[in-house]
C-alpha cells in the first residue's frame, strides 16, 4: 500500500472512530478491510454494515 | 529500495551486447541523438518492471514488447533478448543479479535468490515512474486540469482511494434506497392498521378506546397502554379462526383500493414520463449516456493528435481534446438526466408497492368468501405490481416499461370496478356475526396488523441504523480524503516552489506555485515575475516548463516514496533548459537528493561535463555513446570492451559485424582526435563523416603540426 494511501485510510479510521453512528463491530470490520484493501468491495461493505448495525440494535 | 550496480543488455531494442557499471552511484550517459542512449533507459525500464513504457503508451499502436523489444535483427527470437541487472538493496546491502528475458517478461531470475531483495524488486516493479522521460514530465505541466489530476493521482497511486470512495458512496446509496423502501412498507402497514381501527391516525388514546370497547364485549380487562409488544388479544381463550371476517374492516380495505383504482394514476409518473420523454426526443443524449464511461476514460489518454479511442488522426491536439471534452460535457447533461429518471422511477416503484400492499388484504377476504376467480384476478394483479416495480431499476428497463406505465399505470385487472363491486357485495351479503364473534375477529386482525407494523418498524429502525452508519462512513472517508489530499498537494506545491526557486534563483527568486484540487481537477498556477498566477504554459518558456516539470516530479516522488526514493532514471528531461539553469539543476540534485542514484541521459556534452564538475557524477561514472549502427548497436567509449566484442564477432565467424564495429569505433576515435587536433573535414549539414574524411583530416592536421614542430625545433 502506498504511503499516502495508508495515511489517508488511517485518517479515515480515526475520524470514523469519533462517530456515534458506527457500532464497534462495524468499526472493527472496516479496520480489517482497510488493512487488507482487496476486501474493500461493495458486497462485503454492505454485508458488514447491514449485519453489524442490525446486531447492534438487537 | 534498490540501486543499480551494473547492467548487461543483450539483443534488446537497438543494443547488441552492452555492459555498463553504474556502481550504485549517479551516472550520466551522453551522446548524440540516435546513438542508443534510450536503449539503456528502455533496458532498465524492462528489467525493473517487465515493461517498456515507450512501447505501451498512447501513440504506440501496433507496437508490442514481444515483437519490438528484441533487436531488429532478432525480432523473431524474443528468447535471445534479455537484460541482466545487478542491484543492491539499500536497506540490507544485499546484492544479486536479476535477469529478465523478452520472451517471458512477467518473470525474472534472481541470483542469489534472496527473499528480501525480491520484496524490494516487487516494490520497484510497482513504480514505473522511477524511469522518467521528458514526455512524461511535461505532461504534468501542459495537461489540462482534469488530465493532470488523473496523471498525478496515478503517479501517487491514488486511484484506489477514488475507487474506495465510489464503494462507500454506492453503499450509502443502497442503504438510502433500503431506508426509503422500508419507510414505504411501514407506511402501508400503518395505514392498514388505521383502516382496521377506522382511525385517521394511530393516537394511543383512540386506539385504546376502540380496542377496549371490543375487549369489554368479550369481558376482558381493558388495556392501559400500548407498549411494545402490546397484545390486543391478551386474555382471549383462542383467537378468531382465519375464516372469520370483519365486515367493516374488509369494507374499508376494499374502499381504499377503489379510491386508488378510480384515480388510476401515480404521483411520480408525470415526472418520470417527462424525463424519459426528454431522453427519447434527443438521440444524442442517449448516445452520450452510452459512451460516457468510454469518453471519460479516453480523455486522460490523449497525448498526441491520434484519438486514443478510435485511433483517428486529428490535425490538432487541441481540436481533439475539445471534441472529447464537448462529448463529455454533453454526457454530463445526460448523466444528470439519468439521475432524475432513476429518482422518479424509484418513486413510481414505491407507489406501485404501496398499491400492492393494499391489494394483499383483499386476496385474503376474497379467499374467505370462496371467490376463486376474484382471488385469482387479485393474485395476478399483485404479481403484476411487484414485477412492474422491479422492472424500474435500470435505464433500459425504465425506458421499456414507461409506455405501459403511461397507458395503464396500475396494471389494473380487466373490469376491476366490477370485481371490487362484486367483492363489496359479497362482504355485505355475509350475515352479521354475533357481537362477541365480531369483537374476537376485530382483535385478532388488529393483532395481526399491529404485529406487521411492528415488524416493518423494526426493519425501518435497522435500515435507519445502516443508513446512518453508511453516511458516517462515507462522510468520514470524504473528510479524510479531502484533508489528506489538501495536505499532500500543499506540501507538493511548497516543495515544487522551493526546488524551482533553487534552480532559477537568478531571475525567479520569489517564484511560487499553486496546486489546487477542485472537484475532479487539479489546477496548477505559477507565479510569473510577480505579475500574478498563471497556467505554466501561459508565459513561461519551454525550458522553464521543463524545469517546473522536473521539480514537480521530484516533489511528487518525495511524497510517494519518502526515504525510499533512492533511484531514478531521467531520460533527457531538461533538454530545453539553458546551460546556467542546468548547472543549478545539478546542484539541486546533489543538495536535496544526495542519497538518490540518478541515471541521466543527455545529448548535450556541456551538461554532461556540468554533471561531472558539479560532483553529481564522478568521472568513472559516465559513458559516452559515440554512434550507433544496426549491426553493432551503440559504440560506447569503452576501449577494452570494444576489442573484446570484435574478438567475439570473429570467434563467431561474424566478420561483417566485426568489420562494421571496427569501422564505427575507428571513426569515433578519429572524430575525437580530429576535434582535439583541430583537423578540418569538409562541411556537411548532416554532421556525419566517414572514415576516409576523418582520416584525411587527422593525417593532414597532424602532418602540419609535426611540420610546425620541426620548424620550431630548428
Amino acid at each position: 500500500m502506498a504511503k499516502i494511501e495508508d495515511e489517508i485510510l488511517q485518517g479515515f479510521l480515526r475520524r470514523l472512530s469519533e462517530s456515534d453512528k458506527v457500532p464497534a463491530e462495524t468499526m472493527k470490520g472496516l479496520t480489517g478491510m482497510v488493512n487488507e484493501p482487496d476486501r474493500l468491495r461493495i458486497g462485503t461493505v454492505m454485508a458488514l454494515i447491514e449485519h453489524t448495525t442490525g446486531e447492534a440494535l438487537a | 529500495m534498490i540501486q543499480v550496480e551494473d547492467i548487461r543488455i543483450v539483443e534488446f531494442r537497438g543494443i547488441r551486447d552492452l555492459k555498463i557499471s553504474f556502481g550504485c552511484d549517479s551516472y550520466s550517459i551522453w551522446g548524440p541523438n540516435g546513438s542508443g542512449k534510450s536503449g539503456v533507459v528502455d533496458a532498465l525500464d524492462f528489467a525493473l518492471t517487465g515493461d517498456v513504457s515507450r512501447l505501451t503508451g498512447a501513440g504506440s499502436g501496433g507496437v508490442t514488447l514481444a515483437k519490438h523489444g528484441p533487436h531488429v535483427s532478432r525480432r523473431d527470437d524474443p528468447g535471445s533478448a534479455f537484460v541482466a541487472v545487478t542491484v543492491r538493496d539499500t536497506s540490507t546491502g544485499d546484492v544479486a543479479t536479476m535477469t529478465r528475458c523478452v520472451k517471458t517478461p512477467g518473470a525474472y531470475t534472481l541470483d542469489p535468490d534472496l527473499p528480501s531483495l525480491r520484496a524490494s524488486l516487487s516494490h520497484v516493479e510497482q513504480h514505473p515512474e522511477l524511469v522518467l522521460s521528458r514526455r512524461e514530465i511535461i505532461k504534468f505541466i501542459v495537461a489540462e486540469s482534469a488530465k493532470r489530476a488523473t496523471e498525478i493521482q496515478s503517479l501517487l497511486k491514488l486511484e484506489r482511494l477514488g475507487e474506495i470512495r465510489s464503494t462507500f458512496r454506492s453503499a450509502k446509496s443502497k442503504t438510502a434506497a433500503a431506508l426509503k423502501a422500508s419507510g414505504t412498507a411501514e407506511k402501508s402497514a400503518q395505514q392498514a392498521l388505521e383502516r382496521h381501527f377506522d382511525l385517521p391516525a394511530l393516537a394511543v388514546s383512540d386506539v385504546l378506546a376502540v380496542a377496549n370497547a371490543k375487549r369489554l364485549v368479550l369481558g376482558l380487562e381493558p388495556l392501559t397502554d400500548i407498549d411494545d409488544p402490546t397484545d390486543f388479544t391478551i386474555g382471549l381463550a383462542e383467537p378468531a379462526s382465519r375464516a372469520s371476517l370483519d365486515k367493516a374492516s374488509a369494507g374499508r380495505d376494499v374502499a381504499a383500493v377503489l379510491v386508488v383504482a378510480e384515480a388510476g394514476s401515480l404521483e411520480s409518473l408525470e415526472e418520470l414520463q417527462a424525463h424519459v420523454g426528454t431522453l427519447e426526443e434527443d438521440p444524442q443524449l442517449l448516445e452520450s449516456l452510452k459512451t460516457r464511461n468510454l469518453v471519460e476514460s479516453g480523455l486522460p489518454l490523449v497525448v498526441d493528435e491520434r484519438c486514443p479511442l478510435c485511433d483517428k488522426a486529428w490535425n490538432d491536439l487541441g481540436e481533439l481534446t475539445a471534441h472529447l471534452e464537448a462529448k463529455r460535457d454533453r454526457s454530463a447533461d445526460a448523466a444528470r438526466l439519468q439521475t432524475d429518471i432513476n429518482r422518479s422511477a424509484a418513486g413510481v416503484a414505491r407507489e406501485l408497492r404501496s398499491v400492492e400492499k393494499l391489494v394483499t388484504p383483499l386476496i385474503r377476504v376474497a379467499r374467505q368468501l370462496d371467490l376463486a376467480e376474484t382471488v385469482s384476478e387479485f393474485e395476478e394483479w399483485s404479481q403484476r405490481l411487484v414485477t412492474r416495480a422491479g422492472a424500474l431499476s435500470t435505464l433500459d428497463q425504465i425506458r421499456e416499461t414507461c409506455p405501459a406505465l403511461v397507458t395503464d399505470p396500475l396494471c389494473l385487472p380487466d373490469a376491476s370496478a366490477s370485481l371490487l363491486d362484486g367483492l363489496t357485495a359479497a362482504i355485505d351479503a355475509v350475515p352479521d356475526p354475533s357481537a362477541t364473534d365480531a369483537a374476537r375477529t376485530f382483535l385478532t386482525i388488529a393483532q395481526e396488523r399491529y404485529a406487521s407494523l411492528r415488524a416493518t418498524r423494526s426493519q425501518q429502525a435497522k435500515a435507519q441504523a445502516a443508513d446512518d452508519a453508511a453516511a458516517a462512513i462515507y462522510d468520514s472517508y470524504c473528510g479524510a480524503l479531502d484533508e489528506g489530499l489538501a495536505e499532500l498537494y500543499a506540501t507538493v506545491q511548497d516543495r515544487l516552489s522551493e526546488f524551482y526557486r533553487f534552480i532559477n534563483s537568478d531571475d525567479e527568486g520569489d517564484f511560487k506555485a499553486s496546486l489546487d484540487p477542485v472537484a475532479q481537477r487539479l489546477d496548477l498556477l505559477v507565479d510569473f515575475h510577480g505579475e500574478g498566477l498563471f497556467p505554466p504554459v501561459a508565459y513561461h518558456s519551454e525550458g522553464h516548463q521543463d524545469g517546473m516539470g522536473v521539480c514537480l516530479y521530484l516533489a511528487l516522488m518525495e511524497q510517494l516514496l519518502g526515504d525510499e526514493f533512492r533511484f531514478a532514471v531521467l531520460d533527457d528531461v531538461v533538454m530545453s533548459v539553458d546551460v546556467n539553469h542546468r548547472r543549478q539543476f545539478c546542484a539541486l540534485l546533489t543538495t536535496y537528493f544526495p542519497d538518490v542514484q540518478f541515471i541521466i541521459t543527455t545529448h548535450d556534452e556541456v551538461w554532461a561535463r556540468q554533471m561531472q564538475q558539479s560532483g553529481l557524477v564522478s568521472k568513472p561514472h559516465q559513458s559516452r555513446f559515440l554512434s550507433w549502427s544496426v549491426e553493432t548497436g551503440p559504440v560506447v567509449m569503452e576501449g577494452s570492451d570494444f576489442w573484446d566484442r570484435i574478438d567475439e564477432d570473429l570467434d563467431g565467424d561474424d566478420v561483417s559485424s566485426a568489420a562494421a564495429r571496427l569501422r564505427r569505433n575507428v571513426e569515433a576515435r578519429l572524430a575525437e582526435i580530429a576535434e582535439q587536433l583541430g583537423g578540418m573535414v569538409p562541411y556537411r549539414s548532416s554532421g556525419s563523416w566517414d572514415l576516409g574524411e576523418y582520416m584525411n583530416a587527422v593525417k593532414g592536421r597532424y602532418s602540419k603540426l609535426l611540420g610546425r614542430a620541426a620548424s620550431a625545433a630548428n
